[in-house]
C-alpha cells in the first residue's frame, strides 16, 4: 500500500497515535468528471504531537481531517487508503465501532461556531451528552461533569451558562463550549478545523490560547488545520503545507519558518504582514487554485509558480530533501544558510 | 413563558372578538336576510314590520351588534329556523362539534404522524420510494377533497362493502357518551363492539379529510429534515459519536419540526374547510355537514354559531401550536 520511495515521507518520531497513509478522497457526481480532493496524503501524529495542516481555501485540508473522522458523505466520495489510528484503521471501521471512537478518542471542533451548535439544545445538555455516550455515568453525574468542563475552558458561571442556548452566548464563549464538548471525554486525538477563522482577533488568541493550555502538554495529540501561519508559529510542532490536495512540504515549525524551500510556503510565508517593518507591500501568489493544473500533468502549482519550467508541466514532482525537512518540487528555494532557530524571521524572496 | 401564554390568549380574544364584528356586517350584508327566510317572500308588509321591530332590526347596526355580544356572552346564540327550527342554536352546536372535532383530530393525528415519518424516511433514504410519495403528495395536493372521498365511499363502501358508506356510529343508550366523541368514549366505557363501530365509521372520513394534510406534512417535513441534515450541528453530533437516535430525534427532527408545527396550525382550517365537504360526501352528522344545510336553508344564527366555533377551534389549535413552538424554540421565546 504504501510506497515511501514516491510519495511517503517518512515521519520524525518513533511512537504514533495515527498514521495517515495514501489517503485519498474523490468526489463524483453523476454527470460530471470525478474530483480528487485529497491525493494520496500521507502524514503520521505522534501522542502529544501538534501537526499542523496549512494550505489555502480548496487544499483539501478539511476533506482530510473530515475523512479521518468518517464525516464525509457516503454518497459520491471515494476514500481510500489508510488511517491507522492505535492500530486500528479508522477507515476500514464499521459504522458502530466508529461511533465508540468519536468524541471519546478522536474529537473534533469546527470553523463556525455558532452553526455548530444545536440552536434548540441547552449549551449544557450539549456538552453532556458526549460524556453520558461515552461514560458510564447518570444524567446529573454528566451534566455535573459538563459544568466542570465549562469551568475550565474558562467560562463564567457556569451554571447559568449550562441553561442557556448558543444564541445567548459570545462567538469565543461558543467555541470554549465546543471544545469543552471536544475535551469531555479525555480524547488521545484532537483535530481543530480552522477554530479561530470565525472569530475577532483578540478572541483568536485568547482561544488559541486556551487550546495551547488544555491541549498542548497534556498528552492529547492535535491536529491544527488553518490557513493562518500565525497560528502554526504558534502552536505546531511540525506542519503539513497542503496544495492541490497534496502535501507539497514538511518541515517541523523552525525549518519552515526560517526557510520554506516549497515556491508555495515561500509565497505563503511572504503573504504574512510583519510587524519589524522592511517591507512596503504584502506580497500576493499570483492567479487562483482555479487555475491548478492536475498532478498527474505536473505540479498542480506549476501555472502559479516564478520558478515554474517546462520540467513543471511534463512531471509530477516526487519527495525530495533530507529526513526533517522533505518536499515536492522540481525547483526549491535555496536552503536556508545559518538559519537562526528563534522562531519565523527570515522569509524568502 | 406564562407571559407569553397569556399573550397569545389575550391576542386570541381580540382576533375573535373581531371576527364577531366582520361576521356580523357579512351575513346582514347577504341578500336576502333573516325576513325572507323567516317570513317567505310573500309576507305582508304588515308582518315584515312586525318582525323587524320584535327582532330589533330597526335600530342602528352597532345597537344591534353590542346587544348580540350581549347575549352572545350569556350563552344565548338565538333560535334556529332552519332544519332544526325552534331549537336553540347552543343545542345544535353541542350535538354536532364533538363528531367534527373527532374527525379533524383523527385526520390531523393521522396526517402528523405519517407525514412527519415518511417525511423523514424520505429524506434521509432518498431514491425510489422517496419519489414515489412524492409524486403521490402531488396528486393528493391536486385532487380535490370531495373527489378522493366520493371515489373512496364508491371502492371501499358502495363496491366492497367493507365500510359504511355514511353516517356516524351511534352510541346513545349504548354506552355513556360523556364526551360525545365515539372512540373517546368506547374506550371509556372499554367497550370494544363500540369502539369497532366507531372506527369503522369514522375510517373513510378520516382518510379523505387527511390526504391534504398528510400531503403537505410530508413534503415540508421532507424538506426541512433534508436541510436540517446539511447543517453543521448535525455534523458536530456525528463527530460526538452520538447514537444514531440521539442525533435523529434531538438534533434533526427537533430542528426539522420548528416550521412543520407551524404549517400543523395552518392546515387545521384547510381542515375545517374540508370537513365541510367530507362530512357532506360521507353525510357525517358534524359542524361541517350543519354548515352545508344552514347555508342551504338560509339559517342566519346557527350559520354564525358554526362559523364562529370553527374559528374558535382554529384559534385554538394555533395558541396550542405557538406554544409548542415557543417550548421547543428558545429563540421564539426570547421574542
Amino acid at each position: 500500500m504504501t510506497n515511501p520511495g514516491t510519495h511517503t515521507a517518512p515521519s520524525p518520531g518513533g511512537g504514533k497515535l495515527l498514521s495517515v497513509e495514501d489517503l485519498s478522497v474523490t468526489f463524483t457526481r453523476p454527470g460530471a468528471e470525478p474530483f480528487t480532493a485529497v491525493d494520496r496524503v500521507s502524514f503520521d501524529v505522534a501522542p502529544g504531537e501538534v501537526v499542523g495542516l496549512v494550505g489555502e481555501s480548496g487544499c483539501g485540508k478539511s476533506v482530510t481531517s473530515l475523512a479521518v473522522m468518517g464525516l464525509l458523505p457516503r454518497r459520491g466520495t471515494q476514500v481510500r487508503g489508510r488511517a491507522v489510528f492505535d492500530g486500528t484503521d479508522l477507515l476500514t471501521l464499521s459504522d458502530g465501532a466508529l461511533r465508540d471512537r468519536r468524541g471519546a478518542d478522536l474529537a473534533m471542533i469546527f470553523q463556525d461556531p455558532l452553526s455548530s451548535l444545536n440552536p434548540v439544545v441547552p449549551l449544557g445538555t450539549q456538552v453532556a451528552e458526549v460524556i453520558r455516550r461515552h461514560r458510564r455515568t447518570g444524567r446529573a453525574q454528566a451534566l455535573r461533569r459538563a459544568q466542570e468542563m465549562l469551568e475550565r475552558v474558562g467560562i463564567p458561571d457556569p451554571g447559568r451558562r449550562m441553561r442557556e442556548y448558543p444564541h445567548q452566548v459570545s462567538g469565543g464563549m461558543r467555541q470554549r463550549v465546543l471544545i469543552a464538548t471536544a475535551l469531555a471525554c479525555e480524547p488521545r486525538l484532537l483535530i481543530a478545523d480552522e477554530p479561530t477563522t470565525a472569530l475577532d482577533v483578540t478572541i483568536q488568541a485568547q482561544i488559541l490560547a486556551l487550546l495551547k493550555e488544555l491541549v498542548v502538554g497534556s498528552g492529547t495529540s492535535l491536529i491544527m488545520i488553518t490557513h493562518d501561519l500565525g497560528v502554526v508559529a504558534g502552536l505546531c510542532d511540525s506542519v503539513n503545507v497542503l496544495y492541490g490536495g497534496r502535501i507539497v512540504e514538511r518541515a517541523d515549525r523552525y525549518d519552515l519558518f526560517d526557510g520554506p524551500r516549497h515556491p508555495y510556503t515561500g509565497g505563503l510565508l511572504a503573504s504574512v504582514p510583519r510587524l519589524d517593518g522592511g517591507q512596503r507591500r504584502l506580497h500576493s501568489i499570483p492567479g487562483s487554485v482555479a487555475d491548478n493544473i492536475p498532478w498527474s500533468q505536473g505540479c498542480a502549482f506549476a501555472p502559479r509558480c516564478a520558478a515554474a519550467t517546462g520540467l513543471c508541466r511534463r512531471e509530477s514532482p516526487v519527495w525530495s530533501g533530507e529526513a526533517g525537512h522533505r518536499l515536492r518540487c522540481h525547483h526549491p528555494l535555496p536552503a536556508a544558510t545559518a538559519a537562526p532557530t528563534t522562531g519565523p524571521k527570515e522569509q524568502a524572496p | 413563558m406564562y407571559r407569553f401564554i397569556l399573550r397569545r390568549t389575550v391576542q386570541a380574544g381580540a382576533t375573535f372578538l373581531a371576527l364577531t364584528a366582520i361576521l356580523f356586517v357579512w351575513l346582514r350584508s347577504l341578500p336576502g336576510g333573516p325576513l325572507d327566510a323567516l317570513l317567505g317572500e310573500n309576507a305582508s308588509p304588515q308582518d315584515r314590520a312586525k318582525l323587524v321591530e320584535s327582532l330589533g332590526l330597526d335600530e342602528p347596526i352597532w345597537t344591534q351588534y353590542v346587544r348580540y355580544l350581549g347575549r352572545f356572552w350569556n350563552g344565548d346564540l338565538g333560535v334556529s329556523t332552519g332544519v332544526w327550527r325552534g331549537a336553540p342554536v347552543t343545542e345544535v352546536l353541542l350535538t354536532r362539534a364533538p363528531a367534527t372535532v373527532e374527525l379533524a383530530l383523527c385526520a390531523l393525528v393521522i396526517g402528523t404522524v405519517l407525514g412527519v415519518s415518511v417525511g423523514y424516511w424520505a429524506a434521509t433514504r432518498r431514491g425510489v420510494f422517496d419519489f414515489a410519495f412524492l409524486s403521490l403528495s402531488v396528486l393528493g395536493l391536486a385532487v380535490p377533497v370531495f373527489f378522493t372521498a366520493f371515489v373512496l365511499k364508491y371502492v371501499f363502501a358502495v363496491r366492497a362493502g367493507w365500510l359504511p358508506p355514511s353516517g356516524r356510529a351511534d352510541l346513545q343508550g349504548v354506552i355513556p357518551t360523556p364526551t360525545g366523541l365515539t372512540l373517546f368514549d368506547s374506550l371509556l366505557a372499554g367497550d370494544g363492539a363500540a369502539l369497532l363501530e366507531s372506527v369503522r365509521y369514522l375510517t373513510l372520513p378520516t382518510v379523505a379529510l387527511s390526504i391534504i394534510p398528510f400531503a403537505v406534512i410530508f413534503r415540508l417535513t421532507r424538506a426541512s429534515v433534508a436541510e436540517t441534515l446539511q447543517q453543521d450541528f448535525v455534523r458536530t453530533a456525528t463527530a460526538k459519536g452520538l447514537r444514531n437516535r440521539t442525533i435523529a430525534g434531538r438534533h434533526v427532527l427537533r430542528n426539522s419540526l420548528l416550521p412543520v408545527i407551524t404549517v400543523i396550525g395552518l392546515q387545521a382550517g384547510g381542515l375545517f374547510a374540508g370537513a365541510v365537504l367530507t362530512e357532506t360526501v360521507f353525510n357525517y352528522r358534524g359542524l361541517g355537514q350543519s354548515m352545508a344545510l344552514a347555508f342551504t336553508t338560509r339559517d342566519y344564527a346557527v350559520l354564525q354559531a358554526l362559523i364562529m366555533a370553527v374559528a374558535v377551534l382554529y384559534l385554538f389549535v394555533n395558541i396550542v401550536v405557538d406554544i409548542t413552538n415557543a417550548l421547543c424554540d428558545p429563540r421564539v421565546r426570547m421574542q
